[in-house]
């Protein structure tokens, strides 16, 4: 009995002793700096894009970014945590109506093409699971991912062409009336791997998939990429614009942010 | 390794591919109404009320007010550029302030001015002091400089009220007199020398002094206003059909815009819009309105 208890606690020892802690020789953190990018059917922020340009000038090979870090925790051999932050840039054009001074405003409008650039920063977390039977130990290796972030947009116009209806002779047009403003929230996956080098340099390459949590349906539904169609009330032209605005941006960040590429660098620290 | 460099140098093709910036193709950046050169352009119709004096736009969607004036203004002038103001308190000295809201001149003597608008040079203010015209600012010709002796013989309570002067010279005004137990009130008309027109005198039926006359930028339409006037009647002369008639509705104050192509007026209650349902509110009555 004493030499098959001795047995069975050696047995014992010898499985726990060869169970893996989490992380990377014991090393669990780790922060990593890169972006998402895609080729964007545009506009990016400097006008490129291969289906989408605004104006004359424009289109063309073009890049979607969003630059981002991120930070990462194993909490057991296959599962991390992670914070992350945020930057993108791009491009949207739309068109807002204004009414002339005088005339028959039911009838006549001025126009203005507006080119926007989009910028917005956004904060978010997420759970990562690794695949130990493909030889990963968080935060090493093949994972998946999912993660919530929100976004805060601003806009810029950078440029405007007003096209004058023909009772307005003066060329001045009425305020545009429009808070360039957005925010919202976003849901995410990633598929990737963290490959580490010299034990200490976490390189990360993924796809990703966002999809943005909108507010109502402004892109005409949950896979539409067509904005809703507004109506425009001549007594009250900002409610339009700031709509299409509104509109128009949602529109152009699911297509921003529906997939992209993940490339990024960084340290394992401890 | 090679797979690292190959990540870095995708990594920085990538950045680089997206650093030329966009040059405007059209009218370039744009933002509502924060810019110096948004509030010249827009903010050009001037109203004073309750001693502070206001600048909307041709649409009424927009107040701003002008902080370095004096205290309680009674009337102002926006010229026809719309970057000089010129207000005046009773008892003190007109100030000229530019768009940008900083004085830049107090013209001494002009305590006690009945009238005075900008010249259509956008730079010399015209006066009226006692019936007679001074100006500050450069020298520009005028058919009459002394309006005094258009009062007929035997006449009382002698008073010109108002003056404005066409580009062309011509000086339009109103005066008034009593005539035995009538208070008459005209709107008269000097032309140039050389100009083939005789001088005017239209008589305004009313019981109000007509103290605030305005001129548009290409003289098309000439608006009589009278301050005190109770009841809403204003009037307006238009030279091309020399046509003197009331302004339509209940017109207390009225201008029209540069090129003639509509008016705002005011009810003794809101600003509004002559031809669209725009209109401002002013929570009463206002004592100077200009364009």
């Amino acid at each position: 009995m004493k030499k098959l208890s001795h047995i069975l606690f050696l047995l014992l020892a010898a499985y726990g002793l060869s169970a893996q802690a989490p992380g990377y020789l014991g090393k669990r953190f780790y922060v990593l700096g890169g972006g998402v990018f895609s080729v964007s059917a545009g506009p990016t922020a400097n006008n490129k894009g291969l289906s989408d340009y605004y104006g004359d000038k424009g289109g063309g090979f073009g890049m979607n970014y969003h630059y981002n870090l991120q930070a990462g925790y194993a909490i057991s051999r296959h599962q991390a945590i992670t914070i992350m932050a945020g930057y993108l840039k791009t491009g949207m054009y739309m068109t807002a109506q204004t009414p002339p001074p005088f005339g028959d405003i039911n009838y006549y409008y001025d126009q203005h093409e507006l080119f926007y650039n989009l910028r917005g920063l956004s904060y978010g977390f997420g759970y990562q699971w690794f695949k130990t039977k493909k030889g990963a130990i968080a935060p090493f290796g093949t994972y998946g991912s999912v993660f919530l972030r929100g976004h805060s947009i601003a806009g810029d116009i950078l440029d405007k062409k007003t096209t004058f209806s023909p009772e307005n002779t003066t060329h001045q047009h009425r305020l545009l009336g429009i808070d360039p403003h957005f925010s919202y929230w976003s849901a995410g996956m990633e598929f990737g791997q963290n490959t580490i080098i010299r034990d200490k340099i976490v390189l990360n390459y993924a796809i990703q998939f966002n999809y943005p949590l909108f507010q109502g349906a402004r892109t005409g539904g949950p896979l539409s990429l067509s904005t809703p169609y507004v109506s425009y009330d001549p007594e009250n032209p900002e409610v339009f614009n700031q709509e299409t605005f509104n509109n128009a941006t949602a529109s152009r960040l699911l297509k921003h942010e529906f997939f992209g590429v993940k490339l990024g660098i960084g340290l394992l620290l401890f | 390794m090679k797979l690292k460099s190959i990540l870095i140098t995708a990594m920085a093709i990538l950045a680089l591919a997206g650093c030329k910036k966009y040059e405007p193709q059209y009218d370039g950046p744009y933002k509502d109404g924060d810019e110096q050169a948004v509030f010249n352009k827009y903010h050009e119709i001037l109203f004073v009320k309750a001693g502070v004096v206001h600048l909307t736009t041709p649409y009424l969607d927009s107040d701003k007010i002008l902080l370095n004036t004096p205290s309680n203004v009674k009337r102002a002038s926006i010229n026809y550029s719309h970057d000089l103001i010129a207000c005046w308190a009773p008892g003190l000295p007109i100030v000229v302030l530019d768009s940008n809201d900083v004085q830049i001149a107090t013209i001494a003597g002009t305590e006690n001015v009945e009238w005075f608008d900008w010249h259509p040079n956008n730079q010399t203010l015209v006066i009226l002091d006692d019936g007679v015209i001074s100006l500050y600012g450069p020298n520009v010709t005028m058919a009459s400089t002394d309006l005094n002796d258009v009062f007929p013989f035997v006449t009382s309570g002698q008073r010109i009220n108002s003056v404005a002067v066409g580009a062309d010279g011509t000086v339009y005004f109103t005066y008034q007199y009593d005539e035995g137990f009538n208070e008459i009130q005209r709107f008269g008309i000097r032309y140039p020398a050389g100009a083939g027109l005789n001088d005017r005198e239209i008589y305004i039926e009313g019981y109000y002094a007509y103290d605030a006359l305005r001129v548009n930028q290409d003289a098309s339409y000439i608006t009589i206003n009278a301050s005190g006037n109770s009841i809403q009647n204003a009037y307006t002369y238009t030279p091309a059909d020399d046509y003197f008639r009331h302004s339509f509705g209940s017109v207390k104050y009225e201008v029209y815009s540069p090129d003639g192509q509509f008016s705002v007026f005011h009810d003794d209650y809101s600003l509004r819009h002559g031809q669209l349902p725009y209109s401002l509110s002013t929570n009463g009555s206002i004592t100077a309105l200009d364009w």
